[in-house]
């Protein structure tokens, strides 16, 4: 069992090592593909590297789908992240660059709304905390 | 057909007597080697314990995307330095346009077994290693997912074009030893039709890795004592820039020689066959129009082991005959060990390179032998006031 600030730490440290950054620049809030400059196949390297720290399997659908939009999938539509599903998510997450998405969020937009926080979120609810 | 002519503007390179071109050039001068003990693994129980081993090499500054480094093993790092070097001492600049090219010749990697192993190793039931679906269902997952990206030959070539951004043709020759000496004579052979200005052309290898040795053992190469091999492995890359004449004139680069002529072949390798070399050398100095005894220096694969230099003993004679006496013939294998696919870029950059001090225009024939009997040979002019004129 690990706490909370202990996966935290871990998620930090991964995100920084896969992507080459500079871990004082890796927040919260920081988005894996605007942000860091993640790619499709840095996914695949954070995934693995998730796996082996934490012992875990992640599955492909948690890994495009879950980590994204986990508990938040009735915030999505057809096209996209619904005008509701914005709001609630704008509140959650108030220090990421809503900006960036004059538009709305669309289908194809939703990998660069993944930020440190959804692996963080999304381990604690897999892995429970102390 | 009317062919571009193809001039040499830029020179880079990582090689076992320095981490670039002009530390591999002030070693040279001093008699240094670059042969020393092999440190990226323990050689304790092999048949060579020395070899041409690049050291403190850091391939940051050459990486546009340093994130990418994690996707490279050390071929490729010092590909893409080389190259990067070889670009700007070309006086050129990445992401101009699509008129550059890369052409690499590279081999394979050490493929990291042990990351094969350790994923192989998890399996509970020992089916891996034989049971195809059984691996793909139940091991595949305990691979390192990047595995296969890193260790595809390919790989070389398109870091150099996205760390340079460069985006003219990209090609990858893996003809064993031979293969950076036919990346020169691809991209040659590019520009004369066209299809680039500009190709950064070279050889990137490193052959000090566990099987490396294994394989040269079992072949019967190392023939030599452990701590005085006379075959020795090495590792490193070198790039020139090739640049059509025309351009290079117009744009008043600085240039160290041209390209004139180039062949390739296969052939059997005993003494008495060996005609197909002699073919191959023929064949460029026809395209040049150089008769042998206009020839000033050879820079020959010189590989230390009976096969290859009988092999290459008797084709030179045959072709120049007489002449060889007042031929120079250089010889580096002896400083930086055989360093594989990159061993015709890199050697042929110091021949040349040490030619050009001369002070007067040389004609130079580079030419290489691959293990199973692969030949090439370069013909090359060098001008020594780097303006592309004779004297």
């Amino acid at each position: 069992m690990y706490t909370r600030d202990e996966i935290e730490r871990r998620v930090t440290e991964i995100v920084a090592q896969a992507l080459d950054s500079d871990p004082a620049k890796v927040h919260r809030h920081s988005s894996l593909i605007d942000d860091l400059g993640a790619e499709s196949i840095d996914f695949l390297d954070i995934r693995y590297r998730l796996e082996t720290a934490f012992q875990i399997k992640i599955s492909e659908d948690d890994l495009w789908r879950g980590f994204v939009v986990g508990e938040h999938r009735d915030l999505l539509s057809e096209n996209g992240v619904t005008e509701e599903g914005l709001k609630r998510l704008q509140s959650e997450m108030p220090d990421f660059r809503w900006e960036r998405f004059p538009e709305g969020v669309r289908r194809r937009d939703l990998p660069r709304l993944i930020t440190v926080r959804t692996i963080i979120e999304y381990l604690v609810s897999l892995l429970g905390t102390e | 057909m009317n062919r571009r002519r193809v001039v040499v503007t830029g020179i880079g390179a990582v090689t076992p007597l320095g981490n670039n071109f002009a530390q591999s050039m002030q070693s040279l001068r001093e008699a240094k080697t670059g042969l020393g003990p092999i440190t990226l693994f323990d050689p304790r129980e092999w048949p060579c314990r020395v070899g041409g081993q690049i050291r403190d090499f850091d391939p940051r500054p050459y990486f546009r995307i340093p994130k990418a480094i994690k996707l490279t093993e050390r071929r490729t790092q010092f590909a893409v330095a080389a190259a990067a070097m070889a670009l700007a001492d070309a006086g050129l600049q990445s992401g101009q346009d699509d008129e550059i090219g890369v052409c690499v010749g590279t081999g394979v990697s050490d493929q990291q077994p042990q990351e094969l192993a350790r994923a192989i190793g998890l399996d509970p039931e020992s089916r891996a290693a034989t049971d195809v679906p059984y691996f793909s269902e139940r091991i595949l997952s305990n691979l390192q997912p990047l595995w296969l990206v890193v260790n595809l030959p390919n790989m070389v070539s398109a870091h150099v074009a996205i760390q340079l951004e460069i985006q003219g043709p990209n090609n990858t020759l893996m003809t064993d030893w031979i293969a950076g000496s036919q990346a020169l004579g691809e991209a040659y052979r590019a520009i004369q039709h066209g299809e680039a200005q500009i190709m950064l052309a070279g050889g990137a290898d490193s052959g000090i890795y566990p099987q490396a040795v294994v394989s040269y053992s079992q072949a019967q190469l190392f023939n030599g004592q452990k701590e005085e091999p006379q075959f020795a492995l090495g590792e490193g890359a070198a790039f020139m820039a090739l640049e059509d004449h025309e351009h290079a004139v117009e744009r008043g680069a600085r240039i160290y020689g041209e390209l004139v002529g180039y062949a390739c072949g296969c052939v059997s390798l005993s003494v008495e066959d060996s005609h197909g070399l002699a073919g191959t050398i023929e064949t460029a100095m026809r395209e040049a129009s150089w008769k042998p005894a206009e020839i000033d220096a050879i820079c020959a694969a010189s590989i230390p082991h009976p096969s290859f230099t009988q092999a290459e003993k008797t084709a030179l004679t045959r072709v120049f005959d007489g002449n060889l006496n007042r031929i120079a013939l250089f010889e580096f294998k002896s400083r930086i060990g055989h360093t594989l696919a990159a061993s015709g870029p890199i050697e042929a950059a110091l021949a040349l390179s040490c030619l050009a001090s001369l002070g007067r225009t040389a004609r130079m024939l580079c030419t290489n032998l691959g293990l199973l009997g692969q030949t090439s040979a370069l013909a090359f002019q060098i001008f020594p006031d780097g303006r592309g004129e004779s004297k």
